[in-house]
C-alpha cells in the first residue's frame, strides 16, 4: 500500500510539476521580462515567488481553499516524495530536472478579455516563454 | 548594315525592353520595397488635394477592404470583398467573395476583377474583424506575377493577365479572438512567404512559380501574430526573416524556416504592425494592453536579448507600422500621435497629437514617405502630410470630402503618384491633376 501511495505520489508530482513551472511562467515577477520604457533595456529577471517542488500546482491550492491542516498534510508529503525522487535519479538528472523551462503554453496565447464590437482589442496574452521553431544547428 | 547585324540589334532592344518589363516594381508589396514605407528616392508626390484638386482619376472598387495597393509598371493591384459584410444585407459568409482588381495606373481603367468564393468556415463578421474586414492582406508582385493571400481561402498566384496560375491552402483555423486575416505576404528570391498565424499557426515559403511548399514552420505561439515579416542584412552579408509574435523576435532563416535568433521583446497581448528594418537594426511595435516599441539588432544565434536588444520605449502604435528614415523612427500611432524616436537610442524627440482627429483608434493604415514627407492617412480626418525631421511640421490635412468611407488602407507611391484607397474607391493623387 505504502509503495503503492509513493507511486501515485510520484505520477502526480510529474505531472503537476509542469504545471507548476507553467504558473511560475504564466505569473512571471516584473524584471523577468525587459520592460518597456524611454530609452533603455530592462533589468537582470528577479526571483520567481513561488518556485520549488510541488504535488499541486500553488495556484491550485490556493483555489481549493486547503485547510492549515491539509497544507501542513501536503508539505509532508511534498519533502517526502521530493526526498524519494532524489534517490530514484542520478545527479545528472536531477541537474537536468532543475534547468528544464517551462512548457509553451498550450491552446493560444491569449487569455483575457474578448474583443468588443467596433474597438475592443482583447486581453493581455500569457506571459511564459513562447513556443519555438526548431533551433538552426 | 547586313541583315544578321540588324538581327542582333533587334534582338538586343527586345531583351532590354523584356527586361525592363519585368523588372523591379515601384511599389511590390505592403509598405512597398522591402516593407520599408518608403518610396523611391525620385517619387515627389503632391503634398496636398481635395476632391477637387491633384486628383488624377478616382475608381469605384467592387468592395471595401484594408489592404494597401501595389505598383508594378503600367499596372496598379488591389484586394476587395463583397457579398457578406459590405452592407449586403441578409448574406452569411458563404456569399463572401475575395477580388483581385488589377487597374491601368495613368487612366485608372479596370482591366480586370478576379473575384474568388470564400472557402468555409469563415470567421462572422463581428467585433474586431468589423475593423477591418476581409481583405486586409496586400498583394505582392515580382513584376510578373501577382500573389493575393485570402485568409482561410489560400495563397494564390495570378499572372498580370488575370489567369490564376496556382492557389494553395495555408489553413482554416482561427486564432481565438477571431478578429481574422491580416498579415501579407512577401517574396524572398524564389518564394512566397506567408505568416499563416492566423490560418495555420505557420509560417510557409511556397515556390513562387508553382505554389509547392519549400518549408513550414508551425508553433502555436504565432497565434496572434499579425505581422508582415521583414528581410534584414545582417553582418557579413546573412539576411534573416525577422518576425514578431507575442513577447519576442524572431529571426529565421529564409532559407528554412529554422530559427537563427530570438529576443524577448515584452510586446505581448498581440502583435499586429509590421516589423521595419534599417541598417540591421529591425524595430517592432504593437501589443496589449500595453504597447512597446522594441529595437533588436539583426543576427546572432539564439537567445540575444542581452545582446541585441538596443533599446525600448513606451512610445508606440497598436495597429499602424513605423518608418525609420535618417536616423529617425516615425510612427503615426492608432490614436493619432505624431511621434518621433532617435533610430539609435530610442530616446524621444516630439510626440504631437493631429489635430482634428476623433474617436477611440483613428488610424488604421500606416504612415508611408516620400520627398522628404510623411503621409498619414487617418479612417475618417483626411491624410496629413507632416515633414519627416526631428523637429514636427504639419504641412498638411488633405480630406476627400465627398467619401464617408472608412480609409484602412496605406497608401501606395510612385513617381508623382499616389494611390488611396477608401472603402468605395480607389484614388490616384497626383500633381497639376484636376479634380
Amino acid at each position: 500500500m505504502k509503495k503503492s501511495v509513493i507511486i501515485l505520489a510520484l505520477a502526480l508530482g510529474a505531472s503537476t510539476l509542469s504545471l507548476t513551472a507553467q504558473d511560475q511562467g504564466g505569473a512571471p515577477s516584473a524584471g523577468e521580462r525587459p520592460s518597456i520604457r524611454e530609452g533603455g533595456r530592462g533589468g537582470p529577471g528577479g526571483p520567481g515567488g513561488r518556485g520549488g517542488f510541488h504535488l499541486l500546482p500553488p495556484r491550485a491550492q490556493e483555489q481549493l481553499n486547503l485547510t492549515s491542516d491539509q497544507q501542513k498534510q501536503l508539505a509532508a508529503l511534498e519533502v517526502e516524495v521530493k526526498a524519494k525522487i532524489e534517490k530514484i535519479l542520478t545527479p545528472e538528472q536531477l541537474k537536468q530536472l532543475q534547468q528544464m523551462r517551462p512548457p509553451p503554453p498550450q491552446g493560444g496565447m491569449g487569455r483575457g478579455r474578448p474583443g468588443g464590437a467596433g474597438g475592443g482589442q482583447g486581453g493581455p496574452g500569457a506571459e511564459s516563454s513562447p513556443q519555438r521553431p526548431a533551433q538552426e544547428q | 548594315m547586313n541583315s544578321v547585324k540588324i538581327l542582333i540589334i533587334l534582338l538586343t532592344v527586345g531583351l532590354s525592353l523584356a527586361s525592363l518589363h519585368a523588372g523591379q516594381p515601384e511599389w511590390p508589396q505592403f509598405r512597398g520595397p522591402n516593407g520599408s514605407g518608403i518610396a523611391a528616392a525620385d517619387a515627389h508626390p503632391a503634398t496636398t488635394w481635395s476632391g477637387a484638386q491633384n486628383v488624377k482619376w478616382k475608381v469605384a472598387l467592387p468592395g471595401p477592404g484594408s489592404s494597401s495597393p501595389i505598383i508594378a509598371g503600367e499596372r496598379v493591384f488591389i484586394t476587395c470583398y463583397s457579398g457578406y459584410g459590405d452592407g449586403s444585407s441578409g448574406a452569411g459568409p458563404e456569399k463572401l467573395q475575395r477580388h483581385l482588381v488589377c487597374l491601368e495606373r495613368n487612366s485608372g481603367k479596370v482591366l480586370w476583377d478576379k473575384s474568388v468564393p470564400a472557402e468555409l468556415p469563415e470567421d462572422e463578421y463581428s467585433g474586431n474583424l468589423r475593423e477591418h474586414g476581409y481583405a486586409s492582406n496586400t498583394p505582392v508582385t515580382d513584376g510578373e506575377r501577382v500573389y493575393a493571400f485570402f485568409g482561410k481561402t489560400g495563397v494564390l498566384a495570378f499572372d498580370f493577365d488575370g489567369r490564376q496560375l496556382w492557389k494553395v491552402n495555408v489553413g482554416k483555423q482561427s486564432s481565438n479572438r477571431r478578429w481574422g486575416s491580416a498579415a501579407s505576404p512577401i517574396l524572398c528570391q524564389n518564394t512566397v512567404i506567408v505568416n499563416a498565424a492566423e490560418e495555420g499557426r505557420s509560417v510557409l515559403a511556397l515556390d513562387k512559380l508553382t505554389g509547392k511548399e519549400v518549408w513550414k514552420t508551425e508553433v502555436n505561439s504565432l497565434e496572434l501574430s499579425f505581422v508582415t515579416p521583414v528581410l534584414v542584412e545582417c553582418a557579413g552579408g546573412r539576411s534573416d526573416l525577422a518576425l514578431a509574435v507575442p513577447g519576442e523576435m524572431w529571426g529565421l532563416n529564409p532559407d528554412t524556416g529554422k530559427l537563427r535568433w530570438f529576443a524577448q521583446t515584452g510586446i505581448t497581448g498581440n502583435v499586429s504592425p509590421s516589423l521595419v528594418a534599417a541598417d540591421g537594426i529591425v524595430y517592432a511595435t504593437g501589443g496589449y494592453p500595453r504597447q512597446g516599441t522594441i529595437a533588436v539588432r539583426a543576427g546572432g544565434k539564439g537567445d540575444v536579448t542581452q545582446t541585441n536588444v538596443l533599446w525600448s520605449s513606451q512610445s508606440a502604435s497598436y495597429v499602424p507600422s513605423p518608418v525609420v528614415c535618417q536616423g529617425h523612427l516615425y510612427i503615426i500611432s492608432d490614436q493619432g500621435s505624431a511621434i518621433c524616436l532617435e533610430a539609435r537610442t530610442g530616446k524621444l524627440v516630439y510626440k504631437e497629437r493631429l489635430p482634428g482627429v476623433t474617436g477611440g483608434k483613428p488610424f488604421y493604415a500606416s504612415v508611408v514617405l516620400a520627398g522628404g514627407h510623411l503621409y498619414a492617412t487617418s479612417r475618417r480626418n483626411g491624410t496629413f502630410v507632416v515633414q519627416a525631421a526631428p523637429t514636427f511640421t504639419l504641412l498638411a490635412q488633405n480630406k476627400l470630402a465627398d467619401d464617408d468611407t472608412d480609409f484602412n488602407g496605406t497608401p501606395a507611391i510612385t513617381g508623382k503618384q499616389l494611390f488611396l484607397r477608401s472603402n468605395r474607391y480607389l484614388y490616384c493623387i497626383e500633381s497639376g491633376a484636376g479634380g
